[in-house]
């Protein structure tokens, strides 16, 4: 096998694009297995807890919101919110509001520590008659903010997290493709380094 | 994606050429996208933009299908001439990755400056398929933009029917990814050492991250957002280090002047970069001791080449600014003097004339002009000027907006690195490195100075510094590395090391910040205002024509409004301003306010006068918002009273303003 492996990369990496190339395709296939591996085995719920699930408003915290029963809540002021904790990757609304609530969005963060900015924050997609938030893996906690005026009824018709779909499972974000672009070269370099030491102490050693 | 094909156009053509011209697949492929770019240019500089395009692009297919059809004619024995090389395949594989990324993720134009300046003017040369200095300025209140950016743009989107934000973001990234790739290529070249050359490739692809990670949050400047902004200021330094490795990686060719030329053609200040790289090249053609003695002939011919194609290039440009510039038309319009003055208004004004007629009066003293030489006589400087100079002062003590230390830190860091590099370097060029090392360090006292002038005459407010900064900074960051790469005596294994490890730290950084909002995303708060307004006039752009007039009315003075409305509504010329007439549409129908004022509106111009002027100026009125006064005074004229989002014809009818359905 060895001997295999040996006359194999003889034959084929004996130039450094030949050798660029296959750092590139070893690295894509383990990252794929890995990633698509581990993404759907976590989607269906057996790792990291993101099996899909259906939710009430008693799932979240709410923060400056009148709960009225458990699919319906009332804004207490112009910054209501509803806290969930828990790994989302993303949440489906089915709701109705009583006036436009202005903004519909929803924060997220991977520590959830409570800790929200604008700089992780999602608009709703509206798809059919619900709304649709998407987030990055490793979310740990989402901030659902139900709009930008005090007493506005929301009547959630359904809640539900962690729909398994091609997105993530087979998604790939940017950082992703980041991945997927820079370290094969770190892979080339370092392999690239080992290969001259090799040849260097080769040469030493015929010298000697 | 369909800036893929003029990219693997350039692949081909790359291939096929450098087996006959002797060089590296990489380096020609630069040269071809920088002669490109420059033909362009010059081309577009006489209004033949389009048809040069066509014969640029049809040259390159017809040599690269020649090359193809060699190659297949060669067969199996010759194919491996036409092996491209390691960075080559680098740069190919970088490119399509950040296609992928862009055209899912179409990062938004948002930031002031992008909207006013280098989006409308990439999508003015698009859409118009002339520059936009040629007349009715569609894009920019200043004509004088050098064009880089949008000559750049309409290369790689020849093949988009349509202009997108996300595909001149991709032309940047393509370039950025060129120059990278160009660099490593060359420091393999002169070191024969993958992981050196490597390793700086992937280096200089994070750089533009670790530019902007310092500041995650600041949602002041774009180019917090690496490769998903349009400012130019960090494409100066990438095309720099890309003239000056193209020098070395062609030392006995003149190549280095392609890119040399494109840099001043990128922002006014890439004359000051160019002039750098050329002290550096002069440095190089000089300082190098040869056993026959010095090479002064060969040296002299170089730097005034250099000096004579930027001074072609750049009186080119100004040529073309005279030759195409509107003659101001007369006034038609007397707009001042059309609305009797109310009785309160006349009291108003009777006592303002009375408070002034008390003052005492003094001498009327035209504030004094800076002339450009007090860049380097301090007597000739004004106040203003000085202020700059103290704030920059302590930003480069106490500030660390640039990288993660002070500019100080940085700056003696650099100096001592390049000293080291410059001592171990080959021996005939170790004077040459010094001179360069030296020189390159008083360059940036003497940048900041022009900086300063700069600042105050365009009356810059301090928080773009470090934007200005960068450019020099990273010029010479990027230098300081290449010569320490290429030095001779620094062992393999020294430099190995540490590439390895300031990659892995790049990477670690990079990924440490959160990619989520570093990467190639847009930013969503802002840049959701912007798309908002795409979408909004989405529909406005299927009822208007290329050339067509529209006035905009939206609240007093927010200029920001102003400036993405316009940009999204080219085709069409959206400005209120002059539209180059001459007559500031802007001012006449109102007073001037100052911006402390509480922003009271005022309209000068009665409704006749009003529809006159729109009669002979315009083709349409957009309503984004009109304010109160705005509305009381000439809803009448409006076929359904004046309604927000509107787009009205203008006519002759007896209610001139009649509502479009869109």
């Amino acid at each position: 096998m060895t001997e295999k492996v040996k006359k194999f990369a003889v034959k084929h990496l004996n130039t450094p694009q030949n050798r660029l190339l296959a750092a590139y395709l070893l690295f894509i296939c383990m990252w794929s297995m890995f990633h698509l591996g581990y993404t759907a085995i976590s989607s269906i719920g057996f790792i990291g807890g993101n099996a899909k699930q259906q939710l009430t408003v008693a799932d979240f915290t709410p923060v400056d919101v009148e709960v009225v029963n458990e699919n319906t809540i009332i804004n207490s002021t112009g910054d209501s919110q509803l806290i969930y904790t828990g790994p989302i990757r993303n949440m489906r609304i089915k709701c109705s509001f009583s006036t436009d609530p202005g903004e519909f969005v929803c924060f997220y963060n991977y520590r959830g520590n409570n800790a929200f900015g604008i700089h992780r924050m999602r608009y709703a997609k509206i798809i059919g008659d619900c709304y649709w938030f998407e987030f990055p893996p490793g979310t740990k906690q989402i901030r659902l903010d139900t709009g930008v005026e005090p007493s506005i009824t929301v009547v959630f018709d359904s809640i539900t997290i962690n729909t398994p779909t091609l997105s993530t499972v087979a998604g790939i974000t940017a950082g992703d493709a980041f991945t997927l672009l820079t370290v094969p070269g770190l892979i080339f370099m370092i392999g690239e380094t080992v290969l001259s030491l090799v040849k260097n102490k080769k040469e030493r050693d015929e010298r000697q | 994606m369909l800036a893929l094909i003029p990219l693997l156009m350039l692949a081909f053509f790359s291939i096929a050429v450098k087996d006959r011209l002797k060089t590296d697949t990489m380096v020609v492929h630069f040269a071809a996208l920088m002669l490109s770019v420059d033909i362009l240019y010059f081309a577009a500089l006489a209004d033949f933009l389009r048809p040069a395009a066509m014969v640029v692009f049809a040259v390159i297919g017809v040599v690269s299908t020649a090359g193809v059809f060699s190659v297949a004619k060669k067969g199996k024995s010759r194919i491996n001439n036409y092996k491209p090389d390691v960075y080559f395949i680098l740069h190919n594989i970088s490119c399509v990755v950040f296609s992928l990324i862009f055209s899912v993720k179409k990062p938004a134009l948002y930031y002031w400056d992008e909207l006013n300046i280098w989006g409308p003017s990439a999508k003015a040369v698009k859409l118009f398929d002339r520059l936009y200095s040629i007349g009715i300025n569609p894009s920019t209140n200043d004509r004088n933009y050098p064009p880089g950016n949008a000559i750049l743009n309409y290369f790689f989107s020849f093949f988009d029917s349509d202009y997108s934000e996300y595909v001149l973001l991709i032309s940047y990234a393509f370039l950025f990814l060129a120059c990278f790739a160009l660099v490593a290529s060359v420091i393999y070249k002169l070191t024969k050492n993958h992981t050196v050359a490597i390793g700086s490739y992937f280096v200089m692809l994070l750089s533009p991250f670790i530019a902007a990670n310092h500041l995650p949050n600041a949602d002041y400047s774009s180019i917090s957002y690496a490769y998903g902004t349009t400012m130019v200021d960090f494409n100066l330094a990438v095309v720099f280090i890309a003239v000056i490795a193209l020098y070395f990686g062609e030392r006995n060719r003149k190549w280095f002047l392609l890119p040399l030329i494109y840099l001043i053609t990128i922002k006014k200040n890439g004359i000051f970069f160019a002039l750098l790289a050329i002290c550096v090249i002069g440095c190089y053609e000089f300082f190098v001791f040869k056993e026959k003695g010095w090479k002064l002939k060969k040296a002299v011919v170089t730097c005034l080449s250099a000096i004579v194609a930027i001074g072609l290039a750049y009186g080119a440009w100004t040529v073309h600014l005279d030759y195409y510039e509107l003659p101001k038309q007369e006034k038609i319009f007397n707009l001042k003097d059309a609305q009797p003055k109310t009785e309160a208004k006349q009291a108003v004004d009777a006592e303002k004339t009375e408070e002034i007629s008390e003052l005492p009066v003094k001498k009327r003293v035209k504030p004094r002009e800076t002339s450009i030489k007090a860049i380097f006589i301090p007597s000739l400087r004004t106040e203003r000027y000085n202020e700059i100079l103290d704030e920059m002062k302590w930003y480069f003590i106490n500030n660390k907006e640039i990288v993660f230390c002070t500019d100080i830190v940085l700056i003696a860091f650099l100096f001592v690195l390049g000293i080291v590099a410059a001592i171990r370097g080959k021996k005939e060029w170790r004077i040459a490195a010094l001179f360069t090392v030296f020189g390159i360090t008083a360059g940036c006292f003497v940048y900041s100075l022009v900086i300063a002038y700069q600042m105050q005459f365009y009356n810059d407010m301090m928080v773009e510094y470090p934007r200005y900064m960068l450019s020099y900074y990273f010029s010479w960051i990027y230098l300081v590395m290449f010569m320490f790469l290429t030095s001779e005596k620094i062992r393999d294994s020294v430099k190995n090391m540490l590439i390895t490890t300031v990659l892995t730290v790049s990477l670690v950084y990079v990924y440490g910040t959160g990619l989520d909002y570093t990467v190639i995303d847009r930013p969503q708060n802002p840049a959701s205002w912007a798309k908002s307004v795409t979408e909004q006039t989405k529909k406005v752009n299927m009822v208007l024509e290329k050339g067509d007039r529209v006035y905009l009315v939206y609240p007093d003075q927010d200029g920001e409004t102003y400036i993405a409305y316009r940009y999204n509504l080219q085709p069409a010329y959206a400005g209120i301003d002059t539209l180059s007439t001459g007559i500031d549409f802007s001012i006449n129908f109102r007073e001037k306010i100052d911006y402390t004022s509480d922003r009271q509106y005022y309209n000068v111009a009665s409704p006749q006068k009003f529809t006159d002027v729109m009669n002979t100026y315009f083709d349409y009125i957009y309503v984004i918002q009109p304010d109160e006064e705005f509305y009381t005074s000439y809803s009448e004229l409006f076929s359904d009273g004046m309604t927000t989002g509107t787009l009205y014809k203008v006519t002759t009818g007896e209610i001139p303003m009649q509502a479009v359905i869109l």
